[in-house]
């Protein structure tokens, strides 16, 4: 009798140890490329707040948080940062002269040294942590998930993207979006600075092109948001609602169903559960052993106390 | 879901922003307008990353073939490296940057070669493939539950994770024998002997010669071999081989004790290999061969056949054998969870996820009207009746004229009609929060969340998940049959408070009587029974399978029993500790002793009724069990 032949695939590399996450750590010219936009990014904010300060150089100390955070590893550096950052917005020499300082908004709109330094800025962030999911860690959150009896995978172990991975239209994109996105922050707040809001006048807003007063800004920015979450938040769950797969929207069902009857159900099954456990349950016998081991010990102990305070009386006589 | 980066990085040009907005955005607007752009920034990229997640990563199809020698193979060799091919193919509109796939490995598989990851970027059409290479070393199965998927934005802002489940099971056969397995008798020519023709040496009525001898009075004539006679100056006897080809019979104990053991190495797999061995060694030697797989309670048989397609229908069936898992026993709900909600987690968690699967605050609430407080509530409640007496009024007047300063009577009335409410109420509450506190909390979520995941994989009502909340006998059944399903183990507590085994079951012994039983009340001569058992714990309760074996020495078959012995137990008893003995090494001493006592029984009784003892040791090689197993086949031969 003959079997069929099998060629065994004879292993081509030395096996490795179990557990290994093979994924490499900052090849490629990823990395370096962000790094460069990173430090152009910092230069140019480094203009700017010469610029605005009349070149002090004292402003100079902005960028150093900035430029160490990109080459080394330190999460609190970004947040200094964009704190001196804010503060030199305010104070462009460095100096709390005049406190508060002069409000200037009327004459500060669509100013393009502005517009420079918040996409110099956004850049940067953009720069900073993208070099940092290509140099330290993309994903880290893997580890919260509790270990599976034979589960292989290993997700304690950081995964860093790999540098080759890079495309090529990663950083127009990335431009791109920053740039946008700063005009349309510029626009936003222009449109918040120029309308003002009365509630008792119909229609409750009113243009002012020399500028509103706060209260009118704060309320534009707060009704934006509490609309704009409440129509975000219904669009998204209608997304996900329609984008549901099917055994998932079966089990979505299951828990509204379970959510609106479980208090009739749970009465059910707390009477089951007392039906079972009077089944279950060994009818009720007198417990005369347990009775007349207390007695037991209760006259030992008697027995014992007689007998010690007759020995301790003799004792005491003696003596 | 936001990592941990994103919260900080959202919180912190949030308050940007709304330090801006608020004050001072009167000095400049750069605060503002810094504050939008990064908020702005990181929200299109939330939005985004939505997008991608709903329309590529939810979209992602698996596909999974096994290659060996670029082949595709259904079924896995033992001790043959076979290559895993998962293909992942985004089949959505949407593309994804940054895809982290990790191929969920079998139990205790480990890659030989390549690794079981890969990063990959994966635009709308694409595909990536995860390849590495398994090589099994026991018979069973390998079950490839699916793949995880963990996507994250480029900036590692946001983060998800994807199973693609795809479950695949695919079969581990037991090794080809085709070394182990070449027979052991002495080829006396280069031709393979026609069916029916055997080449034991054992004496018959055939063509071939045996062997010669001295002549016994009753020979047959014709038998004489007159020349040997001659030359000797004695009469010879020629001694024909037998021409009836060996039925052998292989019998295995499939039972839950023997399915007991670290995955790969419980005694079924190792019957299975010995079986397998066996079951080529005799084709190979053009021997019908049949096989019996025993459970506790049932048995499956193969009757004896000699085709290529029997010996393979037998290895599926040996490899059935060894893949099965111990039945979970009795086990308490709470670690059966501890067990199960992990594996869930990883295997099922767009069905773990809070908005299908709600905790809601209620759920943990304990309603004191459950407890035994309930009797003292209710006696609060009914202690404003005490009032109606008179002399219960005149009682409290009493005391409130004791203790109350005079003219502030009604405040001791007062506050004993209040002081029932209040208490009610501190019970009320302090019992409903307890629920709110570990270890409780925990416990029922945990109740919760599988719950609803048995009733949704079940396809059942939102009953079913009220029951499995409360019952803890079903749910432990539905979280045990979920863990077997998914080949996880559960810790089994194999000694019960006596000593005595949990899965001692003398029964099983009676379904192998029963299988050897029937497999005599169909024999024809010749036949050879092999016994791949475990009576460790069962050397008492032999007598079925003793009157089994002897009805079968009876009728003149040979019957081999190769008993496993435990790998980590010596063989030889050692000498017993002296001075400081820790408990843990008394009772494995004591277990240990136990069990050479029962294998010495086992051997003893066995072989008294006729029977051939192997001890199967986990050193002994599939090479050294045939070659006994071929000492007993030629053990008739008259010489």
């Amino acid at each position: 009798m003959t079997f069929p032949k099998l060629e065994p695939v004879q292993p081509a590399r030395p096996a490795k140890p179990p557990g290994t996450v093979t994924v490499p750590v900052g090849v490629g010219e990823g990395p370096r490329d962000y790094l460069f936009i990173g430090v152009a990014a910092v230069l140019v904010v480094s203009l700017v707040l010469l610029h605005r300060s009349g070149g002090n150089p004292f402003v100079l100390i902005a960028v150093v948080p900035a430029l160490g955070a990109l080459f080394v590893r330190a999460t609190i550096l970004p947040a200094a940062f964009l704190v001196v950052l804010v503060y030199l917005a305010i104070y462009p020499d460095g100096r709390p002269v005049g406190l508060p300082p002069p409000a200037i908004v009327s004459q500060a709109h669509f100013r393009i040294v502005d517009l420079v330094f918040v996409a110099a800025v956004g850049v940067y962030f953009v720069a900073y942590y993208r070099l940092t999911s290509l140099k330290y860690r993309i994903l880290a959150t893997t580890a919260s998930l509790p270990a599976v009896a034979g589960s292989p995978e290993s997700p304690a172990v950081p995964v860093a993207r790999q540098g080759a991975a890079v495309a090529g239209d990663e950083y127009a994109r990335a431009f791109a979006q920053v740039l946008g996105l700063t005009f349309a922050a510029a626009l936003a707040w222009q449109i918040t600075s120029v309308v003002s809001v009365e509630p008792l006048r119909v229609p409750p807003f009113r243009l002012e092109v020399t500028g509103n007063d706060g209260t009118s800004r704060f309320l534009i920015a707060a009704g934006a948001l509490a609309v704009g979450s409440l129509a975000a938040g219904s669009l998204v769950w209608y997304w996900s609602a329609s984008k549901m797969r099917p055994a998932v929207a079966r089990q979505f069902l299951l828990d509204l169903g379970w959510g609106e009857s479980r208090r009739e159900l749970n009465r059910r099954e707390k009477w089951q559960a007392w039906g079972r456990g009077q089944l279950t349950r060994e009818p009720f016998r007198f417990p005369f052993r347990a009775i007349l081991r207390i007695l037991a010990f209760c006259a030992m102990m008697l027995l014992a106390m007689y007998v010690g305070s007759v020995l301790l009386r003799e004792v005491v006589k003696r003596l | 879901m936001l990592t941990a980066r994103g919260w900080w990085f959202l919180a912190l040009s949030a308050a940007v922003l709304v330090a801006g907005v608020l004050e001072l955005g009167k000095y400049t607007p750069l605060v503002p307008v810094l504050g939008l752009t990064l908020t702005g920034w990181v929200l299109s990229e939330w939005f985004l990353f939505a997008y991608r997640t709903h329309h590529a990563a939810d979209r992602l199809r698996l596909d999974r073939v096994l290659l060996q020698g670029g082949r595709v193979v259904p079924a896995a060799w033992v001790g043959v490296p076979v290559t895993v091919r998962a293909t992942v193919t985004n089949t959505g509109t949407g593309r994804l940057p940054f895809a982290l796939l990790i191929d969920r490995l079998p139990a205790d598989a480990v890659p030989t070669d390549g690794p079981a990851t890969r990063e990959a970027s994966l635009e709308p059409g694409d595909s990536a493939r995860v390849e590495y290479t398994l090589r099994p070393d026991a018979p069973g199965e390998l079950r490839f539950e699916g793949l995880t998927v963990h996507v994250a934005d480029l900036a590692g802002l946001f983060y998800r994770r994807v199973f693609l489940r795809v479950p695949a099971e695919y079969l581990v056969l037991p090794p080809l024998a085709q070394h182990d397995a070449r027979r052991r008798t002495v080829k006396r020519f280069n031709a393979l002997p026609p069916p029916g023709i055997h080449r034991l040496r054992k004496p018959g009525s055939g063509d071939e010669l045996l062997d010669l001898r001295d002549y016994a009075p009753g020979d047959p004539p014709k038998m004489i071999a007159w020349k040997a006679s001659a030359r000797r100056g004695t009469l010879i006897t020629r001694v024909i081989e037998s021409d009836v080809p060996v039925r052998c019979v292989v019998f295995v104990d499939a039972s839950d004790a023997a399915r007991l053991g670290p995955p790969g190495r419980s005694a079924v797999v190792r019957f299975a290999g010995v079986a397998a061995a066996v079951v080529q060694a005799a084709a190979g030697n053009r021997d019908l061969v049949g096989l019996t797989v025993v459970t506790d309670a049932a048995m499956q048989v193969t009757p004896p056949a000699r085709t290529k397609v029997h010996v393979l229908k037998l290895l599926h069936a040996l490899t059935a054998a060894a893949a099965g898992l111990p039945a979970p026993l009795e086990a308490d709900a709470e670690v059966t969870a501890r067990h199960a909600l992990p594996l869930a987690q990883e295997l099922y968690p767009d069905r773990l996820d809070k908005s299908v699967n709600s905790l809601p605050f209620g759920l943990f609430w304990m309603p004191v009207t459950d407890s035994r407080w309930f009797v003292v509530v209710v006696a609060l409640l009914l202690a404003p009746l005490l009032f109606v007496s008179k002399d219960v009024l005149e009682f409290v007047a009493e005391v409130a004229r004791t203790f109350a300063y005079p003219g502030k009577t009604w405040m001791v009335f007062a506050g004993l009609a209040v002081a029932p409410a209040a208490l009610i109420g501190s019970i009320w509450v302090l019992h409903g929060v307890r629920g709110f506190l570990k270890p409780r909390m925990g416990r029922t979520a945990r109740r919760k969340q599988l719950a609803t995941l048995f009733a949704a994989l079940d396809r059942a009502g939102p009953a079913s998940v009220e029951r499995y909340l409360h019952d803890d006998g079903e749910f432990t059944r539905r979280a045990g049959d979920f863990l077997h399903a998914h080949r996880v183990r559960l810790p089994a507590t194999l000694y019960a408070a006596d000593g005595t085994s949990r899965y001692r079951n003398p029964a099983r012994l009676v379904t192998l009587a029963n299988a050897v039983t029937k497999t005599l009340s169909h024999a024809r001569d010749n036949e050879l029974y092999v016994v791949l058992v475990d009576l460790t714990d069962l050397a008492a309760d032999l007598e079925p399978l003793l009157k089994a074996v002897r009805a079968a020495r009876a009728r003149h078959h040979t019957v081999l029993v190769l008993l496993p012995w435990p790998a980590d137990v010596p063989w030889a008893e050692g000498t017993p500790a002296r001075g400081k003995v820790k408990l843990a090494t008394l009772v494995r001493e004591v277990l240990d002793k136990r069990t050479r006592q029962n294998f010495e029984l086992a051997r003893r009784l066995l072989t008294k009724a006729g029977a051939t003892v192997l001890r199967l040791d986990a050193a002994d090689s599939v090479r050294l069990v045939l070659a006994r197993l071929d000492q007993v086949r030629a053990a008739g031969v008259r010489r």
